[in-house]
């Protein structure tokens, strides 16, 4: 009796563990059928095209972190909720800003663009090819609907286009035209164009576009979205794109939490790139195989070592300057980066703008790693060094806090490599460590000496170079209302940086190489490198343009199976 | 036929230190219904012995030598199997008050009838908790603590439940080991008479264990006395009361105050007991003894069997010696 | 039966009082995170203006800074079942996200969590009952090294060997790319296939405890008298086992137990992150990195809810196991 029941009470529990196990896999199973998997009428049958001989769609695997809570929404007027880069794939802008070479290419735009004489008006001609994936023509109308959107929910309007002195109206001139009205010349509007996708006014107009949730995305770009689940995001080719049908028939972007996890797929072939996400310690590994490359450009992301320049000691400019020639990028990008990253330009602006950056600055003695001339310019300056070996004057001690980022070994090993160096300058440092979103939130607030941390431009050089006017900065403990971290005041920047915005394409040049300079003479921040890659691999598929990222939607739309 | 006859029974111990043999060429016999006291200080091995009969040694301990025959079976060479046809039909036993006799997370009901359970298989359980209640009537105990639990009853209480389970299958022998040791008097006067009662009633055995002689002396009808792994005298309960033999019966029987009776000056024995691992030669006790010869340091006193018990020692090393110190009257 | 309704009631009281305090701790703790989200977002976009800030503050119902309304209007939502939109899923109800999430936790944590348990009770049964042997040894010495290694390295090496080198279990995800377009039994298949890695290094990593537990306290119970006079009754050791030795021995494995089971809910945020497993552990974990308060507060408050719930379960079972436990 007692004794059975004792017997079935472990059996009970096993038991009761497989049921259940069957219970929350069918559980989740019917959970995850909640996200949206039948395509709306129309596009799904004709997108099965560019199938392998023998019937087979040719299925291209890329790899992302994408977290749950990317996934709520497939709106590109949305910032949070949704996982950026799958816009790319899926949508178009007018432009298309290639971080490769820093150019704007037309998509949605059939050309460059007209100004008018007085600069305040830009007028866009479309590209009449472009058709909705739902089969709807793309008109003019959809344009100045996304526009108008804008204008109309002030929350979506993250880059303030329709902020004072830029645009005052948008209209369209029959369905192939559209002219942008500014109370201001705005020459960057351009650039601008690139961060806003179009979408179809005639699903958005019924709904409220900050809450439309859009789970069935239609674009005008070269993949139309199947469906999502836990594992994957899964594309079909567009076989109408304006581009050309791509000869993949389906993109699946498989979801990670980590990085490792990703590089372990990619090792092994499970998937073919990836939009940036990569282990770099595993490069070198991953690299043996000679069909994994690893493409590297400039970017949009500086590292710097982000300096307060209200704190005392750091206010000084000798201090800044030794702290800029301390640091050997050179060696840091070799070993912290294992060589894929560019080394940064002392004037910030990061090499993916082109002509606009001031090449001369990278090669320019005054700013090579001298620690010789870092130490001689302290004491030249009257610091002297006390017990501890670190440069005091006035009373003011040469030694800060110097926060890094936690749960980044590559962060971490340049951080030690900077903090040595610094302190053969006579700069001493205590390292803290802080998560991403907390570096961020301190240096918006000033609470630090020393960040090393990434600025994250938009792809507008005035508003590169914008990140040290002083309308960008507030006092220590006041949130900065942009990037300007450093709370850095130059009057003579703020006066060219205010003349650069209305200024015509050459003077902007010449103004912008003026501001890179006295940006590399004051060393607000101390620049490490700029960021960009794309890993990929050519076991099962070649064609890749390498003069845009390989993984992105212009390239892939080109990737033939070997 | 006695009942049970155990022939020169050895147990080993296996210890850090070396086997040592706990039990070293022990015998002695119960007759039916007869309550047979084994008496001796801690350590002696008297609960080896009942153990070992019992087959409820630890694993440590092994039986090596000698033999225990139950109404002519012998047990020593019983599988495993057959033996448990035996526990608890025929033998079965009482232990500690103390300690946890009771299986602290069931029911007394429960424990009353698993053996019965166990053994007469085909019983309904209603029946068998019939049984259980009959055994609670037996013991005295009142038929609502078969509801209860063994914490929610005293220690009296406990012990009568563990007698009553004892005879749930009307065994043959029962092996009490110091089963009113932890005991306020008066309650164990009760327990005491509820077994000689029970025993009158059904007629079984008992091997009853423990170290207060004067309680054996009150229960018992034949007692043994062992010292250090040996028996060192078997005598009827009349006959330890007229006056032992062996020096340490005498010496034992010295330790104890007598409640009635003049006060006489109480003696210990002097000493303490040998070491088991490397014991000495000739008889255990001679270190201890006020009456010690040369030759009990060299030659391990005979057994000697008389008409009114059985003795090991050199002091009544000749044949017949006993019957002599009987008719002597000493 | 034997438990008076007292008990009951005041072990009900008890539980529904600390989830009052957990409520309120829920509330203010992700507040002492400094940092506004709706600040954080627009500075983190280079033009965040002023304006962009407000509307998101509006857009979050941040507008009125005052602790005391923020909390009134949680109380009031809460009381309707609402736990809020969260920031960073905005629009999805908390509750949709952590529902969604939950299963998976469920599945492989709990399932884990049972597997341990059982296993570890199995082989601690087995090793008290015959210490010292070959077994004995090797489960002790086996489970302790896995124990003390930290949990991803078992997750990292389960992988790169059955995953990577002998291509036998998948290398993460909860299930495979291809899982919309299968039969329901497929979708079941893939489902337990990828799970199989994910449970088992969670099930070896805590075994160590599980089995040591209740291997030295069923060897102490096995030289109680109560075992003695089982065997001299001549039960089978099987009974002897189980009714008699494990169910004295098992008291402290049952407590330990009934805590892991709490803690199930909250998910295991290593495993999610080296398999690439959804769950509520990343869940959290980035919702505590994003400032999402009200996520934080619905996660958090299962969390509470859900070890408070085991726990009064645990405490009204209690004395159905041991019945020495007194019920004042």
């Amino acid at each position: 009796m007692r004794t059975m029941r004792n017997i079935q009470k472990w059996k009970k529990t096993l038991a009761i563990g497989a049921v259940m196990a069957m219970t929350v896999a069918s559980l989740a199973a019917c959970s995850s059928q909640s996200k949206p998997n039948a395509p709306s009428s129309g596009s799904a049958p004709a997108s099965s095209a560019a199938a392998a001989a023998g019937g087979q769609t040719v299925s291209y695997r890329l790899g992302d972190i994408v977290n749950p809570e990317q996934t709520n929404n497939f709106n590109p007027f949305l910032k949070t909720g949704n996982y950026a880069p799958l816009f790319d794939y899926i949508y178009n802008s007018l432009y298309y800003f290639n971080p490769v070479k820093g150019e704007l290419i037309p998509r949605l735009a059939a050309d460059a663009g007209t100004w008018s004489g007085d600069g305040k008006s830009f007028t866009v001609k479309l590209n009449s090819q472009a058709k909705w994936q739902d089969g709807e023509a793309f008109t003019a109308n959809d344009v100045v609907y996304t526009f108008q959107a804008l204008k109309e929910h002030a929350a979506l309007d993250y880059y303030r286009l329709w902020g004072d002195n830029r645009l005052k109206d948008v209209k369209a001139a029959g369905d192939d035209t559209v002219t942008f009205e500014l109370s201001a010349p705005f020459p960057s509007l351009p650039n601008y164009l690139s961060t806003v996708y179009i979408v179809p006014e005639h699903l958005f107009s019924k709904e409220n576009p900050e809450t439309f949730l859009n789970k069935n995305p239609i674009g005008t770009g070269a993949f139309v979205f199947q469906s999502i689940n836990e594992s994957a995001i899964i594309l079909k080719a567009n076989a109408d794109y304006f581009g050309g049908a791509p000869k993949i028939g389906e993109l699946v972007i498989q979801r990670f939490k980590d990085s490792p996890g990703l590089t372990l797929a990619l090792q092994k072939g499970e998937i073919q790139g990836s939009t940036g996400t990569l282990a770099m310690p595993s490069l070198p590994k991953l690299l043996e195989n000679k069909d994994n490359k690893l493409q590297q450009y400039p970017g949009l992301s500086t590292y710097a070592v982000i300096i307060n320049n209200d704190k005392p000691g750091l206010k000084d400019p000798i201090v800044r300057k030794a702290i800029q020639l301390a640091i050997d990028k050179k060696e840091l990008v070799e070993k912290g980066e294992m060589g894929a990253a560019t080394i940064g330009n002392p004037g910030f602006l990061s090499q993916g703008f082109g002509d606009l950056v001031d090449q001369t600055l990278l090669d320019n003695p005054d700013y090579q790693t001298n620690i010789d001339k870092a130490n001689e310019l302290l004491t030249g300056a009257g610091y002297k060094k006390n017990g501890k070996g670190v440069y005091e004057k006035d009373g003011v001690e040469l030694s800060f806090v110097y926060y890094t980022a936690a749960n980044a070994p590559a962060q971490n090993k340049e951080a030690a490599m900077i903090t040595d160096w610094l302190s053969k300058v006579g700069i001493g440092t205590t390292i803290k460590m802080a998560t991403w979103p907390e570096l961020t939130s301190i240096a918006v607030a000033g609470n630090y000496d020393l960040i090393q941390n990434g600025i994250t431009v938009p792809p507008d050089p005035q508003a590169a170079l914008e990140v040290f006017h002083s309308k960008m900065t507030a006092p220590i403990g006041q949130n900065t209302p942009g990037l300007n971290w450093m709370r850095f005041r130059d009057d003579q920047i703020d006066a060219w940086l205010d003349q650069a915005s209305t200024a015509s394409a050459a003077d902007r040049a010449g103004l912008y190489k003026q501001i890179q300079d006295r940006i590399a003479e004051l060393a607000p921040v101390a620049v490490l490198y700029t960021s960009g890659k794309a890993p990929y691999s050519e076991t099962k598929f070649t064609g890749y343009d390498t003069t845009v990222p390989a993984t992105s939607a212009l390239s892939l739309s080109q990737v033939t199976p070997k | 036929m006695s009942l049970l006859e155990v022939r020169d029974l050895q147990i080993e111990y296996a210890s850090a230190r070396g086997p040592f043999k706990a039990v070293d060429g022990v015998s002695f016999s119960i007759e039916r219904g007869e309550i047979f006291g084994l008496a001796g200080e801690s350590g002696c091995g008297k609960s080896t012995t009942a153990y070992g009969i019992a087959r409820l040694l630890r694993g440590a301990a092994r039986i090596v030598g000698g033999s225990v025959r139950m109404d002519g079976v012998e047990l020593t060479k019983l599988s495993d199997a057959q033996f448990d046809a035996y526990r608890w039909a025929r033998i079965s036993i009482v232990l500690q008050s103390a300690m946890n006799n009771l299986n602290p997370v069931m029911k007394i009901k429960e424990q009353l009838i698993d053996a019965i359970l166990a053994h007469r298989t085909g019983i309904s359980r209603a029946d068998a908790l019939r049984q259980a209640g009959e055994l609670m009537e037996l013991a005295d105990l009142p038929k609502d603590r078969l509801e209860r639990f063994p914490h929610e009853l005293s220690g009296g209480m406990r012990q009568r439940v563990v007698i009553a389970m004892a005879l749930a299958l009307r065994p043959e022998l029962i092996i009490m080991d110091e089963p009113t040791t932890a005991l306020d008097v008066i309650t164990q006067k009760g327990i005491i008479d509820k077994i000689v009662e029970l025993k009158r009633t059904f007629g079984f055995s008992v091997l009853f264990i423990t170290h207060d002689l004067p309680l054996m002396l009150e229960i018992c009808d034949r007692v043994g006395v062992m010292y250090a792994g040996r028996m060192a005298e078997i005598a009827a309960r009349e006959r330890m009361l007229a006056g032992a033999r062996h020096p340490y019966t005498q010496g034992l029987l010295r330790s104890f105050p007598s409640l009635t009776g003049p006060r006489v000056r109480l003696e210990g024995i002097p000493g303490s007991t040998p070491d088991l691992v490397a014991p000495p030669s000739g008889c255990r006790f001679r270190d201890r003894c006020p009456h010690a010869l040369p030759v009990c340091g060299s030659v391990q006193p005979p057994v000697q069997a008389g008409e009114d018990g059985v003795v090991s020692c050199h002091l009544y090393a000749k044949e017949d010696a006993l019957d002599e110190a009987a008719a002597a009257g000493s | 039966m034997r438990i008076q309704p007292a008990y009951v009631a005041r072990r009900v009281a008890f539980a529904a009082a600390t989830l009052l305090a957990a409520i309120v701790m829920n509330f203010l703790l992700p507040r002492l995170i400094a940092g506004n989200p709706a600040e954080m977002i627009a500075s983190q976009t280079a033009l965040g203006s002023p304006e962009v800030a407000e509307a998101i503050k509006k857009q979050f119902g941040l507008e009125n800074d005052s602790l005391l309304y923020q909390f009134k209007q949680y109380l009031v939502q809460l009381a309707h079942g609402n736990l809020g939109i969260s920031y960073f899923n905005y629009p999805t109800p908390v509750s949709q996200v952590l529902l969604h999430a939950l299963p998976w936790t469920l599945g492989i944590v709990l399932i884990s969590t049972l597997l341990s348990y059982a296993a570890g009770w199995l082989v601690g049964i087995r090793g008290a009952l015959k210490p010292g042997t070959w077994f004995d040894n090797a489960a002790l010495a086996v489970s302790f090294f896995i124990n003390s290694v930290p949990y991803f390295w078992i997750g990292i090496l389960l992988i790169l060997l059955f995953g990577y080198k002998l291509d036998w279990f998948p290398m993460g995800q909860a299930f495979s790319v291809e899982y919309d377009s299968l039969s329901a039994a497929g979708k079941l298949r893939s489902i337990s296939y990828h799970a199989v890695l994910p449970i088992v290094s969670l099930a070896i990593a805590s075994l160590a405890s599980h089995i040591l537990v209740l291997r030295n306290n069923l060897s102490r119970a096995l030289t109680e008298d109560y075992m003695v006079l089982a065997r001299a009754k001549g039960l089978s050791s099987r009974r002897r086992t189980f009714q008699y030795g494990v169910r004295n021995a098992f008291l402290p494995s049952f407590t330990g137990f009934m805590l892991s089971l709490g803690h199930v809910v909250g998910g295991a945020i290593t495993m999610e992150i080296v398999f690439s497993y959804p769950g509520i552990g990343m869940l959290t974990y980035n919702a505590i990195l994003n400032h999402d308060y009200p996520l934080i507060q619905g996660a958090f408050l299962m969390i509470a809810a859900s070890i408070i719930a085991v726990n009064l379960l645990a405490d009204l079972i209690y004395p159905f196991i041991d019945p020495r436990v007194n019920l004042d």
